[in-house]
């Protein structure tokens, strides 16, 4: 195999090299091993001692995390210019997933010494390191957040589909739930806080599932709601069909 | 939009004015068919609400169609 030689205007592209001159650059790339990985190999696993810092020149890589019950979680995937293992390198750790080669790859790697020695001569690393770690953890902010809001809608759902099975009202435009039921009980009935409440129905509400009056609260769409309960797929058609006139 | 009263108490077969929930009652031959083409109709508190023209349209299916495959059912039942 003949060895590769980085082009250094792939390494630009990286956000961990942004902004350095091209004299720093030169010695990124005469610092870093470049290789071809054959689709299917593990470039590290998991519980591995964190001894590179990756980046994919070309291809792609799933990083993969096994639980303590064996279940498989695909934790992001990783596209050309991306780096990967890095934050496991940083904080002198162990690898927390698998790097799976999806396909033929060309990925880059340098040794943790090295990387510390070039993050010392150029803090400009550092500190694109800090801007990439920073933001992956905001991404895995707002993905806990929807998780746990994912979780609030469905026990809201599925308190409103409770009510109307005990007091709903077939009206013209949908399903009333017949007696006086405050956003407040909402809460209290799922154990979550008005605010969540009044943010969730009104979700819906610009949606056309549900439409509420102050006490009031009609199902104008009843599937879409078991839909939400049930975490059922989503329906094939378009939110809004005009039904055909028979 | 309001469904007319459901009149399978004495009909024959489902209609497509049938509330479905009175449909899984009288026909629980039809069961089967709900759970085959995944509808969570089956224990669904909405099913005594929304017509069997009405559920069909929500899973995307031809009303026609349906019945047809309930009334195979309930005949395969006996």
């Amino acid at each position: 195999m003949t060895p590769l030689a980085p082009d250094p205007a792939t390494l630009r592209g990286l956000r961990l090299f942004s902004g350095l001159d091209a004299a720093a650059l030169a010695e990124i790339v005469r610092s870093a091993h470049t290789r071809r990985i054959e689709k299917g190999t593990t470039i590290f696993s998991q519980g591995d001692r964190a001894g590179l810092c990756h980046a994919l020149i070309d291809g792609r890589v799933k990083i993969v995390q096994t639980g303590a019950d064996g279940q498989q979680l695909v934790v992001r995937y990783i596209g050309a210019g991306e780096m990967f293992g890095t934050a496991a390198v940083f904080s002198g750790g162990i690898y927390p997933a698998d790097a799976l080669a999806m396909v033929d790859c060309v990925g880059v790697h340098w040794t943790a010494a090295t990387m510390g020695e070039l993050m010392e001569r150029y803090p400009r690393i550092a500190l694109n390191a800090l801007d990439i770690v920073g933001r992956r953890l905001q991404e895995v902010q707002t993905r806990l957040r929807e998780l746990s809001t994912e979780r609030v809608e469905r026990r809201v759902a599925h308190a409103l589909l409770r009510l109307a099975r005990q007091a709903g009202r077939r009206v013209g435009s949908g399903i009333e739930i017949d007696f006086p039921l405050s956003r407040q009980d909402i809460a209290e009935m799922t154990g979550t806080t008005l605010h969540t409440v009044s943010r969730i129905l009104s979700g819906w509400e610009g949606q056309g599932i549900v439409e509420g009056g102050r006490q009031q609260v009609t199902i104008r769409q009843p599937h879409a709601l078991v839909v939400i309960a049930e975490d059922l797929p989503k329906p094939a058609k378009p939110e809004v069909t005009p039904k055909p006139e028979k | 939009m309001i469904a007319p009263p459901s009149p399978c108490a004495t009909a024959a077969l489902p209609s497509s004015s049938d509330f479905v929930e009175d449909v899984l009652e009288r026909w629980p031959s039809t069961i089967p068919v709900f759970l085959k083409h995944r509808m969570a109709c089956p224990g669904c508190p909405m099913a005594r609400f929304q017509t069997v023209a009405e559920v069909a349209d929500d899973y995307g299916l031809d009303t026609d169609a349906l019945l047809d495959e309930f009334a195979r059912a309930i005949a395969a039942a006996g």
